[in-house]
């Protein structure tokens, strides 16, 4: 076992070596001048080679690939151009906002996810699996800025059932002592119910957007999965001995399932963290890494670009990391020892 | 009087195809009948449909079936849960997966110990995980403890099909059904599948319908046998007569395509020659 966690953690650690050095290349491929946005519009030519020189954009790609994997190692993801922070600094104190609604999210996806597939899986073929096909389809094909913007115009501003999308709580309300950074498990632990509250409704309509989007992926793999396993040899010996549906259904059909449904999750968790999650927190003002990602975009922010899909791809590693060993967990024929 | 009665069994599917047609049979108490047919021929359908197991899209279309005297089967409405207990070919699979053997035995002795359809219930306190191991060591498992904490991938075929047995065992039921449960097994795992089949329904007296392809293993098993062709019963016979003297021309055919396998005695020895 500590065998099999140390060459998982080695994998780790290569696949984040390698996020490291590909992002610098891909950055490098980004059309415009990140010296000339930042000099401005009107800038002289002096002006920007002195940026360029400032941000060490005037050595060559070999130069600035050393001294980028340098500063990486070091844990340095260099200075924003557009706000002269450092970029660490930003995307740490802007992880818990996206931790916040991409967890959220991601729960409401699995927990939706789950429960339509297995109800799909039990009336296989029959209206109620009919019905959520249609879901699927129209969740899959739903765009997210889309659904987004109509949401804001009638669940927000035409019923009020949401509060305005101006952040992670509404006006009035001071955001609660830092120890998690999720306001609402923070307001809850500095029992503030009220603020915990507010955090909470402005939370839950990004995040049911995100999850809800989310979702189509492990319904369709749940339902699929699910079946398989109703229709197993196992599961037709457990009707031989006449176990009642329920425990069929659980010990046979869900516990079958969930391998393919923890592969999904991590997918699903790279769409709720860095796809979706990036113009849903543009849309609701939301402080996250995402908005910052698209802000920093807009502005050829070269470094922040770079800070931001560093910051992704390690979560993403660490995530499927986790989920290998969820594997070995859930179904005993997964032997991490062997074929890694 | 016979154990279990079927009379006219008709299996169709949703379009109408015709799988089994006007199937009779009769097992008596304690006797092996077996069904014996080329793949395709009806005989997996048939033994399914018995135990309310045929899959989805199959049904049966007509016809009864009794056991020890009570009607279970009567057309497509399944009247009553015969009791009878089913193995099955590729017995690791039809263990689950996920759970380990003393769990999957553990949870048929709490079902059966709240069902109570073993008709005794309230006797039988003791410990659920001694019962599970005592169980498999009646089926000739010689580490109970070892096999109890293992999955179904981690043990041979032979071995879950001793577990499955086992548990059909556990059940007490008055019928066995057993559609191919030698196959795909080595020769000598067979001949001792066989034997444990063999020697465990004798000693509850139980009545089986033994399902094979394998004209050896059925000669070797049963005392009676249904030759099945395309969804009929061509020739329903003690074995000896059917051996010695088939009255059918496809009965014959298959005697012929058996006569390359090793004769059933000797697949008993143990002394496969050739």
């Amino acid at each position: 076992m500590l065998r099999t966690t140390g060459k998982r953690a080695g994998v780790a650690l290569v696949s984040i070596l390698g996020v490291a050095v590909l992002t610098f290349f891909i950055t490098q491929l980004l059309p415009g001048d990140p010296a000339r946005i930042a000099a401005g519009q009107y800038a002289s030519e002096e002006q920007v080679a002195d940026v360029r020189a400032k941000y060490g954009l005037d050595q060559s790609v070999p130069a600035q690939f050393a001294q980028y994997m340098g500063d990486f190692f070091r844990m340095d993801l260099g200075t924003s151009i557009r706000t002269d922070q450092p970029v660490r600094d930003e995307l740490t104190s802007r992880l818990p906002a996206t931790l916040e609604l991409g967890l959220t999210a991601l729960l409401i996806a699995v927990l939706l996810g789950v429960g339509l597939g297995v109800t799909a899986a039990v009336h296989r073929y029959r209206i109620g699996d009919r019905l959520v096909q249609v879901f699927v389809v129209l969740a899959s094909a739903t765009a997210v800025f889309w659904i987004a913007l109509v949401a804001i115009t009638t669940l927000v501003n035409g019923w009020g059932i949401f509060t305005s999308p101006t952040g992670r709580l509404p006006r009035g309300f001071a955001p609660p002592e830092h120890v998690t950074g999720l306001y609402v498990v923070d307001a809850l632990l500095a029992g503030d119910p009220a603020t915990a509250g507010a955090a909470l409704r402005t939370l839950l309509l990004p995040a049911l957007l995100l999850g809800v989007l989310a979702s189509p992926s492990i319904v369709k793999i749940v339902r699929s999965a699910t079946i398989r396993a109703l229709e197993s040899d196992f599961a037709r010996t457990s009707r031989s001995f006449g176990y009642p549906a329920r425990s069929i259904l659980f010990q046979d059909g869900l516990r079958n399932s969930l391998l393919p449904v923890i592969t999904n999750v991590g997918l699903v968790a790279g769409f709720v963290l860095a796809g979706g999650d990036v113009i849903i927190e543009q849309l609701f003002a939301w402080p996250g890494i995402g908005g910052y990602a698209y802000s920093s975009l807009q502005e050829n922010d070269l470094f922040a670009l770079r800070g931001y899909v560093i910051a992704i791809g390690v979560a993403y590693v660490l995530i499927n990391t986790v989920l290998e060993f969820v594997y070995g967990w859930v179904d005993p024929r997964v032997n991490l020892a062997e074929g890694s | 009087m016979s154990l279990l009665t079927v009379r006219g069994l008709s299996i169709q599917t949703r379009t109408g195809v015709s799988l089994v047609r006007d199937l009779s049979l009769d097992v008596g108490a304690g006797e092996v009948v077996g069904i014996v047919g080329e793949s395709g021929s009806g005989k997996t359908m048939t033994a399914l449909s018995l135990l309310g197991l045929l899959p989805d899209g199959v049904h049966v279309s007509a016809g009864e079936a009794e056991l020890e005297g009570r009607r279970f089967l009567d057309g497509p409405r399944m009247l009553a849960r015969p009791n009878a207990t089913m193995i099955f070919q590729n017995p690791t699979a039809a263990l689950n997966p996920t759970m380990r053997i003393g769990a999957q035995l553990v949870r048929l002795l709490r079902f059966l110990d709240r069902s109570g359809t073993d008709g005794s219930a309230g006797r039988r306190r003791g410990d659920v995980r001694e019962r599970a191991a005592a169980l498999v060591s009646s089926v000739g498992i010689a580490d109970p403890a070892a096999v109890l904490g293992r999955y179904p991938h981690q043990l041979s075929g032979g071995m879950n099909q001793r577990v499955m047995i086992a548990m059909a065992i556990a059940a007490r039921p008055s019928l066995l059904v057993a559609d191919e449960p030698t196959t795909g097994l080595d020769v000598t795992v067979q001949a001792q599948i066989l034997d444990l089949i063999r020697a465990t329904v004798a000693q509850h007296g139980i009545g089986v319908l033994f399902v094979s392809h394998d004209m050896g293993v059925i000669a070797q098993m049963c005392q009676r046998v249904a030759v099945m062709y395309d969804g009929e019963v061509r020739e329903f016979a003690a074995v000896d007569d059917i051996y010695h003297r088939p009255g059918d021309a496809y009965t014959r055919e298959l005697l012929a395509s058996a006569s390359d396998h090793p004769r059933p005695e000797e697949v008993a020895d143990g002394t496969r020659a050739g």
